[in-house]
């Protein structure tokens, strides 16, 4: 069974962890160092080894809140991304306005065409706007 | 034939005037776009994932480390390390996995951003090319007209001005429907859990790395009597792990003020959505671009 926990109670208890080992540690500072050793090294390193297992449950504790705090973002992001669509969409159709002004340019070119009696002309003009309207 | 020239006249000054009014009711967007594409920029950044994911392998080698100074580590002394080292690895892990998820969801902050200035952008509207072509097609069907039915070097140039123009307010309804649209979402990212992510977590992360460098260093130092040359070695390679692990924080807070810089500017811009070229917002934006600016400067440092 998994235990319910939230975001911040994770937070809460990796700070804890770290400023029990913080408090610990600078036990130790005060009573072994280079000048003085008030406590026999057996009982520095037992210590160390509770320093270390404390940092390594802060950490542990840090990618729980991690793993739930992403939980709660996966909602707001997928709804972002509907939007990030819609807006490639309205750019889409941006590029589509210039698609029709090419259109406009081949059908006046056409009409130019046209006018001027050039059967070779209107012949390339209507290629050129068959393949502006494929586009 | 008087009647007729003053005729053309007023019709060309009235002309003059709808694109006048036309115009100034155009929004600028540049600005806005400005801002957006400097945000995408600095979202990219996403390195502090990285550090993330990887501190559980530098705590474990920091454990790893000392454990191999024990000269005959005791039962509970092999059975904690051992303990450790599991941990380590499940949240290494555990961190691999939860970094694709970090990084779609900054990816989607970059992309919004990127979709934003695309769609803010000069160059979205800009049809000149498309223009320059169709008034050189009106052009040659003019030449082929009769004298009187000539179309005018005004008429072509105006052509292009009522495209443009008509264009430019569509696109700022456009950004302004987006901008709508996006802020709840957007600010629920930003201000919310991946503020937090960051903000506490990222750096709190960073501090336990901190601690740990400051244990491991501490016990050497403190291990039997250690000649000078040794503890200057063992000193200065302190200072080195405590500079890498201060430029990571930095980061970390340079990101974060990215976040919010993003967070803030777009809240703005909802505020104002109704004019997007507002000269006091106009002014924030490019404060915010400013800092963003001096933000990436800290990232491309650090990561």
């Amino acid at each position: 069974m998994s235990l319910p926990l939230t975001q911040d109670e994770a937070r809460s208890i990796a700070e804890a962890f770290r400023a029990a080992e913080h408090s610990v540690k600078c036990y130790m500072d005060n009573n072994y160092n280079q000048e003085q050793h008030k406590i026999s090294r057996a009982e520095y390193d037992a210590l160390y080894e509770f320093c270390q297992t404390l940092l390594c449950l802060s950490s542990d504790a840090t990618t729980v809140a991690v793993g739930l705090s992403l939980d709660a973002l996966t909602a707001p992001a997928d709804e972002l991304n509907g939007i990030i669509e819609e807006a490639h969409q309205q750019i889409k159709t941006m590029q589509n306005i210039a698609t029709v002004i090419s259109c406009v340019s081949g059908l006046v070119n056409l009409a130019s065409s046209i006018i001027a009696r050039e059967p070779r002309a209107i012949v390339t003009s209507i290629n050129k706007l068959r393949h502006q309207i494929r586009r | 034939m008087k009647s007729l020239i003053m005729r053309k006249e007023r019709f060309f000054a009235f002309a003059c005037f709808c694109l006048v009014i036309l115009s100034a009711s155009c929004t600028n967007l540049t600005a806005v776009q400005e801002w957006s594409k400097t945000s995408l920029e600095a979202s990219q950044f996403n390195g502090i994932v990285a550090t993330y994911v990887d501190t559980p392998v530098r705590l474990k080698r920091y454990d790893e480390l000392h454990f191999r100074q024990y000269r005959k580590p005791t039962e509970e002394q092999t059975s904690m390390f051992a303990l450790r080292q599991g941990v380590y690895a499940s949240n290494a892990t555990e961190r691999k996995i939860q970094s694709e998820a970090l990084k779609k969801i900054l990816s989607v902050v970059s992309d919004y951003m990127g979709a934003l200035a695309a769609l803010s952008a000069d160059g979205t509207v800009d049809y000149s090319k498309n223009i320059t072509t169709m008034n050189t097609e009106i052009s040659s069907l003019s030449a082929k007209l009769s004298v009187r039915k000539k179309i005018s070097t005004n008429t072509l140039g105006a052509v292009g001005s009522i495209v443009k123009t008509l264009l430019k307010p569509w696109q700022a309804k456009q950004v302004k429907k987006i901008i709508e649209q996006a802020n709840t979402p957007l600010q629920t990212i930003l201000a919310g859990d991946l503020r937090q992510i960051v903000a506490n977590d990222f750096q709190d992360d960073l501090n336990t790395e901190g601690n740990m460098i400051d244990l491991y260093y501490d016990a050497l130092l403190n291990d039997g009597h250690p000649s000078s040359a040794a503890q200057d070695a063992v000193t200065e390679w302190r200072e080195v792990r405590r500079e890498q692990n201060s430029a990571r924080l930095h980061a970390v807070t340079a990101y974060l003020g990215v976040l919010d810089n993003i967070s803030n500017g777009h809240q703005k811009l909802y505020d104002n959505r109704n004019q997007l070229d507002d000269k006091r917002l106009v002014q924030d934006l490019y404060t915010l671009v400013t800092d963003l600016r001096k933000q990436i400067a800290i990232l491309t440092k650090s990561l």
